[in-house]
């Protein structure tokens, strides 16, 4: 599995975090290129959740380095790092609930767009804005929902959402944890095909967490599964799933 | 040197017992039941001018130990009948952290009141009790016998509680609802949860009223002095950490000494010193010093 | 009140009623001395003067859900640098020199402060705030010397205008110009994109901070817009009653701006100018009947007006009702929804 999509955009190197006992991390290292998509695949409490919230700063790591694009981020905060352009999507809902769909977009253009501290303007007035605002939502078939407000939204609408949002950030990489959980099995597939073509469509890096093995065998050429904080096993999807230690990992023993 | 030390923890020795006790009670309520009331520094004013009132009713400088006591227990009672009252008049109904810190310090605003119209604003005092007590001295400082009465009190207090909490199988089920952020679970699990408010909030007003009462024989009833017991009790509480009992203790003992010590070197800055020790620990322990993580 | 801006999505009838109205009411403060005793001008003056610190109490509470204790700080900081420089130490007496100045100390006060507690949500902000102001009633009330203690300042200059000494009307007119301003000023703060982006801190921090808002500092930012606007009103409010106290800096006045946002309403836009007018009534008439009264009255009234109607406050009441006798009005619209 060889870089072979362009230089190395993100670089990862012995990357470590402790929770007392629970190795949630440990010197895991990783590089991706721009282009690159992989899926990442693991147990409950594996420490795939841990591993993307260090990429983007939410948790701090004991030690090890992440470098985007050869710079270092690995104290930087959250909001700098997803300014330079690595992104996440989280499990659970994380959208913001009394705002419209619109303002939920637009709050993400307004932010990339760096229009943080303009106080004196109307936001209806910033057309540039709203018009990409408008052209993401149509991207992610959000349009006709646009002026409801989120909380009235079911659970798989609150995902894609979401996944607009991080798209609104301009992202060079675009880390998804389990964008389909708690999903009918209708929607996944809808979900993860507008995502999907958006990825492609940009030529992202992504690393996508997964626990529908089926969808990670359509979705990516390369997979990782992970273990106890460290990646068992890397390649493509039929091979690595085919491996002892794998399927032990994955479906647990005895079976 | 050490004697002048010795002699500032010995004078700042009221206040910590006071704020250990009041700073207690908000942090009880705030820990078993997740409910930020900040009402209980109207009970401490309360308490204060109960003590004086009726110790200068009923026994005036003819002092008792027992009749005094007798007069704290009542302090204590009206203390809860308060806070209960006020839990079931308007808290219950308080449903977001927002609402409740609104509407408590509005209740707060209306103890106050209440004083005002009952007692009128001049401060008063009643200080027999602490005269009657005598002095002793420890290491060549004189200390008030009252001092060490209401340090003991407080920590026995303290003690106490600890071992209702920890040991006993009522106490298990206050911390069962504690632990759970929506008291959904533990009420799951058979916990009544309206016994257990009541029971919290009575022991809220009991530690405020008798922290005021406590207090008084010292420093005198004063409208406006609740300001600086909220002040000191809620800086405590950031300092020491919600719910932990060690926690509210030495942090009390923090603010009262460091105060203290500034009251005397630079009594402009009497305030302002421990509000700069919790910005300082807000800064490098969010959750205070000895406080488990807590869902704010 | 006050809504001048060109906005796309407003519907032009909607838009021309709310201009209408506010340019009416204006015009009626406006007229007003003309009509009353001296007495009714400076009760409705200090009701004009109270709005912008309300403002400041309702920005922190509709955006970032927050309650804020500490306005009276920055009243009292603006009063001070009056009763110092138009007073005390008399240098000046020029409104254009002391509102600008105020200004700036409040808002590098502000900045400062809001480092230290606007680190924290919840409960702890609020605390922080009271501590602060309680910090700060003590400084004000212990350095005798300079600030006069208890006794505070009284015998303020007269306020000039361009070097113009103003009468006690032409002062009304400038804080009336002062307040709308405010006002007017507050609304496009409130559609601006700096709100938007607060009110998605309030919504989800986490989210927030992954899509790049720099959430601390922001924060910061609307602790020091709230701040800015009482400040501006503290320099008037110390010429109007030509007296500086530490009671300026004590916490249950800058608890009373909370309770007035609240019985004004915090989910409207219009909460905070109804909140000062009727605040300001309800003091005076309770005041003048029933003195000792009026604290428990408060009290109870807010701790009421939560329990009742939580956010909606009495436009809120008053809406509904109005809603209910005309029943095709529709005056559902808000400006922002309730959090929970």
């Amino acid at each position: 599995m060889g870089n072979n999509q362009g230089p190395v955009l993100l670089a990862v190197e012995s990357l470590r975090k402790f929770f007392g006992e629970v190795r949630a991390a440990n010197d895991i290292s990783l590089e991706i290129a721009q282009g690159q998509v992989l899926t990442l695949v693991g147990a409950n409490g594996a420490g795939k959740s841990t591993f993307l919230n260090m990429l983007i700063g939410l948790v701090r790591p004991d030690r090890g380095e992440i470098r985007l694009e050869g710079k270092r981020i690995t104290g930087l905060p959250p909001e700098q790092r997803a300014k330079m352009g690595i992104v996440k999507t989280f499990q659970l809902e994380h959208v913001f609930d009394d705002m419209t769909v619109f303002d939920n977009v637009r709050t993400a253009c307004l932010s990339v767009a760096g229009k943080h501290y303009v106080m004196f303007k109307d936001v209806s007035t910033e057309r540039e804005i709203n018009e990409r605002t408008q052209h993401i939502l149509e991207l992610f078939d959000l349009a006709r929902v646009c002026q409801t407000l989120v909380r009235n939204l079911g659970h798989g609408y609150k995902k894609v959402i979401d996944i607009a949002m991080s798209f609104a950030m301009k992202p060079k990489i675009l880390l998804v944890d389990e964008p389909t959980s708690g999903v009918g099995e209708e929607e996944k597939y809808r979900i993860m095909e507008l995502m999907m073509n958006q990825i492609r469509a940009n030529n992202l890096a992504a690393i996508i967490v997964e626990h529908d093995l089926n969808l990670v065998k359509d979705i990516a050429k390369e997979t990782i599964v992970m273990h106890e904080g460290e990646f068992i096993a890397r390649g493509a999807p039929e091979e690595v799933f085919s491996q002892d230690k794998v399927v032990e990992v994955l479906v647990g023993r005895g079976f | 040197m050490l004697s002048t030390c010795l002699r500032y923890v010995l004078n700042s020795l009221p206040v910590v017992s006071y704020v250990i006790l009041l700073s207690f009670s908000y942090s009880f309520i705030l820990y078993i039941c997740g409910r930020v009331s900040l009402t209980f520094a109207g009970i401490y004013l309360v308490g204060a001018y109960a003590t004086v009132s009726l110790g200068m009713a009923l026994m005036g400088n003819n002092m008792s130990f027992a009749g005094f006591i007798g007069i704290l227990l009542l302090a204590c009672l009206l203390g809860a009948a308060m806070l209960v009252a006020s839990y079931l008049c308007f808290e219950r109904f308080l449903k977001t952290d927002v609402h409740r810190m609104v509407a408590t310090s509005s209740l707060l605003v209306a103890s106050r009141g209440l004083v005002k119209v009952i007692w009128g604003t001049t401060p008063v005092t009643y200080s027999a009790p602490f005269l009657s007590m005598g002095v002793s001295e420890i290491a060549g400082n004189i200390v008030p016998n009252y001092y060490l009465f209401m340090l003991a009190v407080a920590l026995l207090l303290m003690l106490a509680l600890s071992y209702f909490l920890n040991r006993t199988c009522w106490g298990m089920r206050f911390r069962a609802s504690s632990l759970d952020g929506e008291r959904t679970m533990a009420q799951a699990c058979g916990v009544n949860q309206n016994v257990v408010t009541l029971m919290t909030f009575a022991i809220a007003g009991v530690l405020a009223g008798l922290a005021g009462g406590l207090y008084a024989p010292i420093a005198g009833a004063a409208y406006g002095s609740e300001g600086n017991a909220l002040l000191l009790a809620a800086l405590s509480v950031i300092i020491g950490g919600v719910g932990s009992i060690g926690g509210a203790v030495l942090a009390a003992f923090i603010v009262g000494i460091a105060r203290a010590v500034a009251a005397i070197k630079m009594p402009v800055l009497e305030l302002a010193v421990p509000f700069i020790i919790a910005s300082i620990t807000l800064m490098l322990r969010p959750f205070g010093l000895w406080g488990k993580e807590f869902r704010y | 009140m006050g809504a001048n801006t060109r906005t796309d999505r407003m519907l032009p009838s909607q838009f021309d009623d709310k201009l209408i109205a506010a340019i009416g009411l204006t015009l009626l403060a406006a007229l007003i001395p003309f009509f009353v005793s001296e007495y009714v001008r400076t009760l409705i003056q200090r009701c004009l003067l109270w709005i912008p610190p309300i403002f400041g109490v309702y920005f922190i509470y509709s955006l970032l859900r927050q309650v804020h204790f500490a306005q009276s700080i920055f009243i009292g900081l603006g009063s001070y640098i009056v009763a110092f420089l138009a007073g005390k130490y008399f240098l000046t007496s020029e409104l254009l020199i002391l509102l600008p100045l105020s200004l700036l100390a409040c808002v590098v006060v502000a900045y400062v402060l809001g480092i230290f507690i606007m680190r924290r949500t919840g409960f702890y902000f609020a605390i922080m705030g009271i501590a602060v102001t309680m910090v700060f009633w003590s400084l004000v009330y212990k350095m005798r010397q300079i600030t006069g203690g208890s006794d505070g300042i009284s015998d303020i200059k007269n306020p000039t205008l361009l070097g113009i000494q103003l009468s006690e009307q032409g002062f009304y007119y400038i804080c009336l110009l002062i307040s709308v301003g405010l006002i007017v000023l507050m609304y496009r703060i409130l559609h601006s994109p700096f709100s938007m982006q607060l009110k998605a801190i309030r919504g989800d921090l986490q989210k927030a901070e992954s899509i790049g808002i720099p959430v601390h500092q922001m924060r910061r930012l609307a602790f020091v817009v709230a701040g800015a606007n009482a400040g501006l009103s503290g320099v008037l409010l110390a010429f109007l009653y030509n007296y500086v106290g530490p009671t300026s800096f004590a916490w249950e006045f800058g608890a009373q701006f909370v309770q007035a946002a609240i019985i004004g309403g915090v989910n409207y836009f219009v909460g905070p100018i109804v909140g000062a007018f009727a605040f300001v009534g309800l003091e005076f008439l309770v005041s003048t009947w029933f003195p000792n009264l009026w604290e428990i009255v408060i009290g109870v009234t807010v701790a009421l007006v939560v329990v009742t109607v939580g956010e909606e406050g009495v436009t809120g009441i008053a809406k509904n009702l109005l809603g209910r006798v005309f029943k095709g009005a529709n005056l559902k619209e808000r400006t922002y929804s309730d959090g929970k």
